[in-house]
């Protein structure tokens, strides 16, 4: 977990740094008063102080974070089955607009229940023709939210 | 007195059958929030905005406050009956509510926490009612200056009293900043950090952030998870002993108090007002003994707290506009969404809406009171579904939620990072609720902190100058020194949290 809070330290600083970069390109003053720079300035050198702190804290004193010696990320079946919903939800993202809400939430129902090792097939059917068909005619034609469709028209 | 006429005429607004009907559904889905684990108010609330779309916006705040509260009741009947809280304002309520309903009162746990919630919902919402008008009026005479003290005294307060370590608190407040900065200028108009992505031209959107760092990153971390064993419900004697009645009064007023208090200060959190109810309750008992082993004032109390906060934590969203928790950040998301600037002028610009939302706690308070009863043993059957089904349909509303705002599929994708970088800021123990508060703080920050210096021609010295924002601005300073100085006064009740 030590390593992990280095590593987010790093990555955070490395981010205020390039906010303070672009901050300090935008004008930090003009004639009208403080510009659109000043406020996300002092934001970022706050935050890069921060980093500073935390990463201190954390190779010097590692009881200061008080956080448990415990991995971030899960092992075996656990990570699995995190695994399978991120990729599950970016390959239904991916997929959204091409072949609309109704087919891509079918199979990314049925994919992801069966990752996530449901194997009764009749019920992995039922919901995912429910969640995908069912889903799209309740918001588009009941609650007026426009989902998308595909260039086929479903 | 000009507070009770208002809230007659907001009796009105809100019992119109469409009103009551948005109440009924945002009690029952809260309630189903609430019972689900996994999935917190916060990412509820969030992941439920798209259905509100088209009513109006007084049945659409109405829901989701009802959503909100309901979250709240539904979060003991998994305490009581798995000994898993279906949010985390029902940690304590595990304690003795699980045991006694080890012991076959599962009736009573469930009955004294749904009347308990029912008077701290309701004594928070009379105090709403009379403390609003004053408070906001005071708030009317607040001029840029005040308003970015009392933001920051807002946000330095959720710093103080999140997570375990300061500096971590305090960055996860600079980030949300940071992200409320990505696109135009406000005043200036000038785009800034967008990275040439014209998405990020309108802003990184709250809600798929809110989606993002709460909902999908508690699924994954309910991933990981396995459920408790369910106890079958006895739902015979609801009500308690003979020999538990005064002492559960007592529990009940006194976590009114405490909830209703703690809910005025930004930052407290739902979990410390029933922590604190809890330990006032196993002080005060002749029987301390007791706790830990099916005592009812350890439910009552907690209970009470955690309604009467819920409530109370309205007053500084609708008196002063500063949300004082993520879910309550996201109610005000909504509040924007629907055209809405909450804070003393909505008082005058929407009274009708403003009283009418007031006016439907009550009411959402009692449908909850008669629906959670005799419904308890529907709840329970919830619990039944396998974690594949619900992790996917509640999948399925995120990604309809953030697609929804814009029609823009790249919400989605910053729903999903966002939700893979809370996974990990949870995981290694950093806090998002200042990220999120600060997120939807931080254009009226910016903007008041501009306008401030525009002002005084670029001087900090006005601060001196207005002893309103001055006193506003001593009171995180004396909370930080507070921490700094005594840093042993707090860690206790922090690592109570965390546990």
């Amino acid at each position: 977990m030590r390593r992990g809070w280095q590593i987010t330290s790093v990555i955070l600083l490395l981010i205020c740094f390039g906010t303070l970069w672009e901050a300090h390109n935008l004008a930090l003053f003009d004639r009208l008063g403080p510009g659109p720079g000043f406020f996300p300035f002092w934001l970022a050198l706050l935050g890069a102080i921060l980093c500073g702190v935390i990463l201190y804290q954390v190779t010097r004193n590692p009881a200061d974070t008080s956080v448990e010696d415990n991995g971030i990320f899960p092992r075996g079946a656990a990570a699995r089955s995190a695994a399978s919903i991120l990729i599950a939800a970016a390959i239904a993202t991916a997929l959204l607009d091409v072949l609309g809400f109704r087919i891509t939430i079918m199979l990314f129902s049925a994919g992801l229940l069966i990752a996530l090792d449901e194997r009764r097939w009749w019920l992995i059917a039922v919901f995912s023709v429910v969640a995908g068909f069912g889903l799209f005619h309740v918001f588009n034609n009941w609650l007026d939210v426009l989902l998308p469709v595909s260039e086929m028209g479903i | 007195m000009e507070g009770f006429f208002h809230l007659m005429d907001g009796f009105a607004g809100a019992a119109t059958p469409g009103n009551l009907l948005y109440a009924l559904i945002g009690c029952v889905l809260g309630t189903l929030i609430g019972v689900l684990p996994g999935l917190g108010p916060a990412a509820g609330t969030a992941i439920l905005i798209p259905i509100t779309f088209n009513l109006d916006p007084t049945g659409a705040i109405i829901m989701l406050c009802a959503i909100y509260y309901g979250a709240m009741y539904g979060g003991t009947i998994t305490s009581v009956l798995i000994n898993v809280p279906g949010e985390a304002a029902s940690v304590i309520t595990c304690i003795d509510g699980h045991q006694m309903a080890r012991q076959g009162r599962a009736g009573s746990a469930l009955a004294i926490a749904a009347v308990g919630s029912f008077v701290g919902g309701c004594a928070a919402t009379i105090a709403l009612a009379i403390v609003a008008i004053p408070l906001a009026q005071f708030a009317l005479g607040f001029g840029p200056v005040e308003f970015f003290a009392l933001m920051v005294m807002g946000l330095c307060l959720v710093v103080g009293m999140a997570g375990k370590n300061l500096a971590a608190a305090l960055l996860m407040t600079v980030l949300g900043l940071l992200l409320a900065m990505i696109g135009i200028d406000p005043v200036r108009g000038a785009p800034r950090f967008t990275g040439g992505i014209p998405e990020f031209f309108d802003g990184v959107g709250f809600i798929p952030v809110a989606m993002g760092l709460f909902g999908i990153a508690e699924l994954l971390i309910a991933a990981e998870q396995k459920q408790g064993h369910i106890v079958k419900a006895t739902l015979t004697n609801l009500w308690p002993k003979g020999d538990e009645i005064k002492p559960t009064i007592m529990a009940i007023i006194r976590g009114t108090g405490i909830g209703f208090v703690l809910g005025l200060i930004p930052g407290v959190g739902a979990v410390i007002p029933t922590f604190m109810s809890y330990v006032a309750e196993k002080r005060l008992s002749k029987h301390p003994e007791r706790f830990g082993k099916g005592a009812i004032e350890g439910v009552a109390g907690p209970e009470t707290a955690n309604n009467a906060y819920a409530n109370a934590s309205m007053i500084p969203l609708f008196a002063l506009g500063v949300p004082s928790s993520p879910t309550i950040a996201v109610l005000m998301g909504a509040f924007i969404i629907n055209g809405l600037t909450p804070g003393p002028f909505l008082f005058q610009e929407r009274p009708d809406l403003v009283w009418a939302v007031i006016a439907s706690f009550f009411i959402g308070n009692l449908m909850l009171l008669a629906l959670n009863l005799p419904l308890v043993g529907l709840w329970a059957k919830l619990l039944r579904i396998p974690f594949s089904y619900l992790c996917t349909g509640v999948l399925i509303f995120c990604i309809i939620g953030s697609y929804s705002l814009k029609q823009s599929v790249f919400d989605i994708w910053v729903m999903l990072g966002f939700g893979l970088i809370g996974y990990v800021l949870r995981k290694m123990e950093f806090p998002l609720a200042p990220a999120i508060l600060a997120m939807i703080l931080g254009p009226m920050m910016e903007k008041s902190l501009r306008t401030t210096l525009e002002i005084s021609g670029g001087s900090f010295m006005i601060f001196f100058d207005r002893p309103v924002a001055l006193g506003l601005l001593a009171v995180p300073l004396i909370v930080f020194a507070f921490l700094i100085l005594r840093p042993k006064a707090l860690s206790q009740l922090r690592e109570a949290e965390a546990d």
